[in-house]
């Protein structure tokens, strides 16, 4: 894609985009699947930093390395990382890199909800995790988060709201992404190949 | 599909014929939207199995009249909605302007009755937080409305780019797309109202 920024037949040549306007506005799947990566590996590690402090407290008998209410929004908050910021999204990132690849599509079908899916995940991460700046601390039900415990009368706090709030805008995410996945393989497949021919990971 | 026809080599271009991108991509769209309403109905259900009396004790039954009156409304913009499409189908600009723009009409007092008879169950006392009667209602036609409301911007915009003859017969992806929107949006409220409002 890039070089076809830079010369277009017609807008004549164009001077490169400086690399970071070109990473935070591109809509090639390459380079949102190679984001997407990034994206969820840096919260593989913050869940995994979480559950690090999980587990120190576990280590021994009446540990007091972190307080009850902090365990639970910790161990709330590595569930749900690992879960709705990393497993959900890293197989978003491999089939945006390689899915175009595999069917002989040039691009997804929707490029532009491509990279609106992509960048509504950081977004969601940062209403999820300013939870634990707020009065009462991050949601703390585990990640089911089922009522009545993540009922007003049990946590008063604001940390359950973020968090559906983010989960909420991580399911438009990955609705979007969804959506671009099946209409890209249904109508973007290279000629000759039948759904029967497409290769097996598709 | 046509993938039928690609294998055989009847097909020179990757399968383009059949459902377009676009509307593929409103019909996934749209499924998914059946899965969001099917949980509203699904927890509806289940709260209204679970309660003891339905509407519960000092709430009275919603009355149907009103609601009965904007679900005609609702069917009628669809149907206006949809002989304006033929008509841009077929090369009448002036039957799809007519008709989506009634369609956009109807659809907009059919807002204005629903934000009406919220203020006055409001007034009556009947709130989202008061019983589970009124969050089930207050959820389930506020989602709705929601998306009435993105409907119509859909269908305003579909209106304006045909009124400046962005559509050709050939070429109306957006006015189809959105008024099968549209479609999806009348079915909804009239299963809504079906269990609502009717079903006692």
């Amino acid at each position: 894609m890039a070089t076809e920024a830079i010369v277009s037949p017609h807008h004549g040549v164009h001077a490169e985009r400086h690399w970071l306007i070109e990473w935070l506005t591109t809509t090639d799947h390459k380079k949102i699947g190679m984001m997407y990566l990034m994206f969820t590996i840096a919260f593989m590690v913050v869940g995994g930093i979480l559950a690090l402090i999980v587990r120190s407290q576990l280590a021994w008998s009446n540990n007091d390395l972190v307080s009850q209410e902090k365990y639970n929004q910790f161990f709330t908050m590595h569930a749900s990382t690992m879960l709705f910021l990393f497993i959900i999204p890293v197989g978003a990132g491999f089939g945006n890199y390689v899915l175009p690849l595999m069917i002989g599509a040039k691009d997804m079908a929707y490029p532009r909800i491509n990279a609106l899916s992509l960048w509504l995940i950081p977004l969601a991460a940062f209403i999820m995790f300013s939870s634990f700046f707020v009065e009462g601390g991050s949601a703390q039900a585990g990640w089911t988060e089922y009522p009545p415990l993540s009922s007003k009368t049990f946590l008063p706090g604001h940390g359950t709201d973020l968090w559906i709030l983010g989960v909420q805008i991580l399911g438009i995410s990955s609705v979007g992404g969804g959506i671009n996945f099946l209409v890209t393989t249904m109508t973007m497949r290279a000629p000759g190949m039948t759904l029967a021919r497409m290769p097996i990971f598709v | 599909m046509t993938a039928d026809a690609v294998a055989h080599g009847h097909a020179a271009h990757p399968v383009e014929e059949g459902m377009s991108r676009g509307m593929a991509g409103m019909v996934l769209f749209i499924c998914s939207e059946v899965m969001l309403f099917g949980c509203l109905f699904a927890g509806y259900f289940y709260v209204r199995n679970q309660a003891d009396a339905w509407p519960p004790a000092g709430v009275h039954q919603l009355e149907a009249g009103l609601g009965g009156l904007l679900t005609l409304l609702l069917i009628l913009s669809g149907i206006v909605g949809h002989a304006g499409v033929v008509g841009l189908k077929s090369g009448n600009r002036t039957l799809f302007l007519v008709g989506v723009g009634l369609a956009i009409v109807l659809g907009t007092i059919f807002i204005g009755g629903q934000a009406y008879e919220w203020f006055n169950l409001m007034e009556e006392g009947l709130n989202a937080g008061s019983t589970t009667y009124g969050s089930t209602f207050y959820i389930m036609t506020g989602f709705h409305g929601a998306h009435v409301i993105a409907g119509l911007l859909m269908l305003a915009l579909a209106w304006t780019r045909g009124y400046w003859k962005d559509f050709t017969p050939a070429r109306h992806l957006f006015v189809d797309a959105s008024m099968l929107y549209w479609h999806f949006v009348d079915v909804v409220w009239v299963f809504l109202y079906a269990i609502l409002y009717v079903l006692v």
